[in-house]
């Protein structure tokens, strides 16, 4: 993500083509524990078998995968504004875990 | 000695600076004086933002927006009012701090009343410097330090398994221990203080009279600690009262700290934070009252 | 009553008891900082020194280190500013208030670092609408820094008679120079006790850090962070240490200093021995 008012936008451009490179990309990954966003990075891993571990190239996987995104009241959908949001979440957690 | 002008008034200083005789005169202007900055800072600094947190908790939030609403509204404290879970988690909590308090005198006793009174002088001072040194060494680590030691795989796994006993698994006995730990020292060196400022005259009076040694220690030692047992209790009790960490990095269970911790962050939910977080302060503040007229504050 | 040799035996024991138990964990968590392994499993597989030099080579380590520093030492100046005032006003004035005032000091110390932490943090962001930096660490840090300086200060003054004060100003010395002169010297050493406390106390602070740091880090709050990440807890560990270290050192030189024994917020009263002596 790139800050809306960033000091030095193009540093910021800069750095995310890095961060995003294959080579910068294996490392993180690899270090992390996690699967490259870059495909590219897979031939450059150290472990060879990292993406193989982290289901990188495997749709199959990751369309089993629900993606987190912050509630909020505004459902996203035909119902309306009738959602929770996040802090209403936190308190029927809070009342869970008692 | 220098003579001041013939004028001068007898109660005044002799000094030919302008404003030191009004100064002199006025006791209440350099008291005024001195306490301006201390005062301004703790009344406007600390006590206004104290202020400020209780108004807060009379805001609300807009669902909606997930902004601040700055209304006057008693939502906040209807809801930790009424939810059994917030009443639940105040229990708990004071009760673990109440544990821990009981705890930790009973753990500092041999060691205050052997510092105080059996143990020679050199040896009284290197044992302050020794309780003085884990005082110190930061909170975090050593909360840190007692995680690593509950882990599986941790040393105190490994010394428990040849008796086939393990960690324990609650996380409300782990706080309980985490936190005597913590606050020991807090609770020895008051303690320390008050045994040592006992005269020897009382308890050889007490033995003379006939009493045995038990009945000394409940009759004569005991009433007179109070003082400093209820001085190192303020810091036993409040630093448990208010804690988010050491349930977060040792345990699962929810205390009042985290609940207020929990509600400020992502959530955004400082006004049902702060309505929360008004709890512990108003525990504090009817504790320190009673401790007050314990003694505790001149026992610090 | 006289204590039995068996009593004294007990008591030995006890203390002895108690000391271990207040310092197992520090030394469990020495022992791990020389791990060889990243695991944290014990016993540690061998020893190496490694980690305290990536520790120290870790930029972000480095700069946490800074910005606590600046923090403790900012702090420190304006607590003991704060508590000598207020700690001269106390001990030497007879006035209407003066108990509220030990009151007032010990709230910071005495309420919850949450509800500290929180109040600052709404005044900070909600009403004076400025950003977290430096300098709202230092204010936090200071408030209860206070506490620390007033009661070294407050006992020391209290051991220490006024009749000097009076006479230097017999002698012609404005309030000013007696402070100066008469007073200064004398709590001098409780003064540098104090504030030696209350650098420590800054540098270890954490929960209060927490809600008036914004994107500065102070070491404890590096530490907090770095706690969920596994891989990084060996260097972790060996920053621990060095936290440690760097908290012990000023209390132990407090403690020679001031030559009273310090205890956690303030200095013991005065004993019988004491004033015997």
């Amino acid at each position: 993500m790139l800050a809306a008012k960033a000091k030095n936008p193009n540093c910021m451009y800069l750095w995310m083509d890095h961060i995003a490179s294959p080579k910068a990309n294996a490392e993180a990954t690899e270090y992390f524990g996690e699967a490259p966003s870059n495909s590219k990075a897979c031939a450059l891993t150290a472990a060879k078998d990292h993406c193989a571990t982290f289901h990188a190239d495997d749709e199959a996987y990751f369309d089993q995968i629900a993606y987190w995104e912050t509630p909020t009241a505004n459902c996203r959908d035909d119902r309306g504004n009738v959602c929770k949001d996040y802090s209403e979440w936190v308190q029927a957690w809070t009342e869970i875990k008692g | 000695m220098p003579a001041g002008p013939v004028t001068t008034p007898p109660d005044s200083p002799a000094s030919g600076h302008p404003l030191a005789g009004v100064f002199w005169r006025l006791k209440a202007l350099r008291v005024g004086t001195l306490l301006a900055a201390p005062l301004g800072w703790l009344g406007v600094v600390y006590l206004g933002s104290l202020v400020v947190l209780l108004i807060t908790a009379f805001w609300t939030l807009d669902t909606f927006s997930g902004q601040v609403v700055r209304g006057f509204s008693l939502d906040n404290f209807q809801t930790i009012l009424t939810e059994p879970v917030y009443q639940k988690i105040v229990l708990r909590t004071v009760s673990i701090a109440a544990l821990v308090t009981i705890t930790d005198i009973v753990l500092a006793f041999p060691i205050a009343f052997f510092m105080a009174r059996v143990a020679s002088a050199r040896a009284k001072a290197a044992l302050i410097v020794a309780v003085l040194m884990p005082l110190w060494a930061s909170y975090l680590v050593k909360v840190y330090s007692w995680r690593t030691m509950f882990a599986e795989e941790g040393i105190l796994n490994w010394m428990l398994e040849p008796f086939g006993l393990s960690v324990p698994d609650s996380g409300y006995v782990r706080v309980w221990i985490v936190m005597s730990y913590l606050w020991l020292p807090y609770m020895i060196l008051p303690l320390y203080a008050g045994l040592e400022r006992i005269p020897d005259s009382l308890l050889d009076a007490s033995g003379d009279l006939g009493a045995r040694p038990f009945k000394t220690f409940r009759n004569v030692i005991l009433p007179l600690a109070m003082p400093a047992i209820a001085a190192g209790s303020i810091f036993t009790f409040s630093l448990t009262l208010g804690d988010y960490i050491t349930p977060q990095l040792v345990s699962s269970t929810q205390f009042i700290g985290n609940v207020v911790y929990a509600n400020v962050g992502i959530a955004n939910n400082l006004p049902l934070a702060s309505a929360f977080a008004t709890v512990p302060v108003v525990i504090m503040v009817l504790y320190l009252l009673i401790v007050r007229r314990m003694g505790a504050f001149e026992a610090l | 009553m006289p204590i039995t040799g068996g009593t004294r035996w007990l008591l030995r024991i006890g203390s002895a008891v108690t000391l271990a138990f207040l310092y197992a964990p520090l030394l469990v968590l020495a022992i791990y900082a020389f791990n060889t392994t990243r695991v944290q499993t014990w016993p540690p597989q061998g020893l190496t020194l490694d980690w305290f030099d990536k520790a120290l080579n870790n930029p972000g380590v480095r700069d946490a280190l800074w910005t606590s520093l600046r923090a403790g030492i900012g702090a420190t100046a304006i607590a003991v500013v704060l508590g000598t005032l207020a700690s001269y006003a106390v001990a030497r004035f007879d006035f209407f208030g003066r108990n509220t005032i030990s009151f007032l000091v010990v709230l910071p110390i005495a309420l919850p670092g949450i509800v500290t932490g929180m109040a600052l943090n709404a005044t900070f962001t909600q009403v004076l609408g400025v950003d977290l930096a430096l300098w709202t660490i230092i204010v936090g840090h200071a408030t209860f820094c206070i506490v620390v300086v007033f009661n070294n200060v407050v006992a020391r003054l209290r051991r220490t008679s006024a009749s000097l004060e009076e006479a230097g100003s017999d002698l012609g010395a404005t309030s000013l120079r007696g402070f100066i002169d008469i007073t200064f010297p004398q709590m001098r050493s409780a003064l540098i006790a104090g504030a030696l406390l209350a650098f420590a106390l800054s540098f270890d602070e954490v929960i209060v850090t927490t809600f008036t740091a914004g994107d500065d880090q102070t070491l404890p709050i590096w530490i907090l962070n770095n706690l969920s990440r596994p891989r990084n807890l060996p260097v972790v560990n060996a920053v621990a240490v060095i936290v440690v270290v760097l908290s012990v050192i000023p209390v132990y030189l407090a403690q020679r200093l001031s030559a009273d024994p310090v205890t956690a917020r303030g200095p013991v009263r005065d004993t019988p021995a004491e004033r015997a002596a």
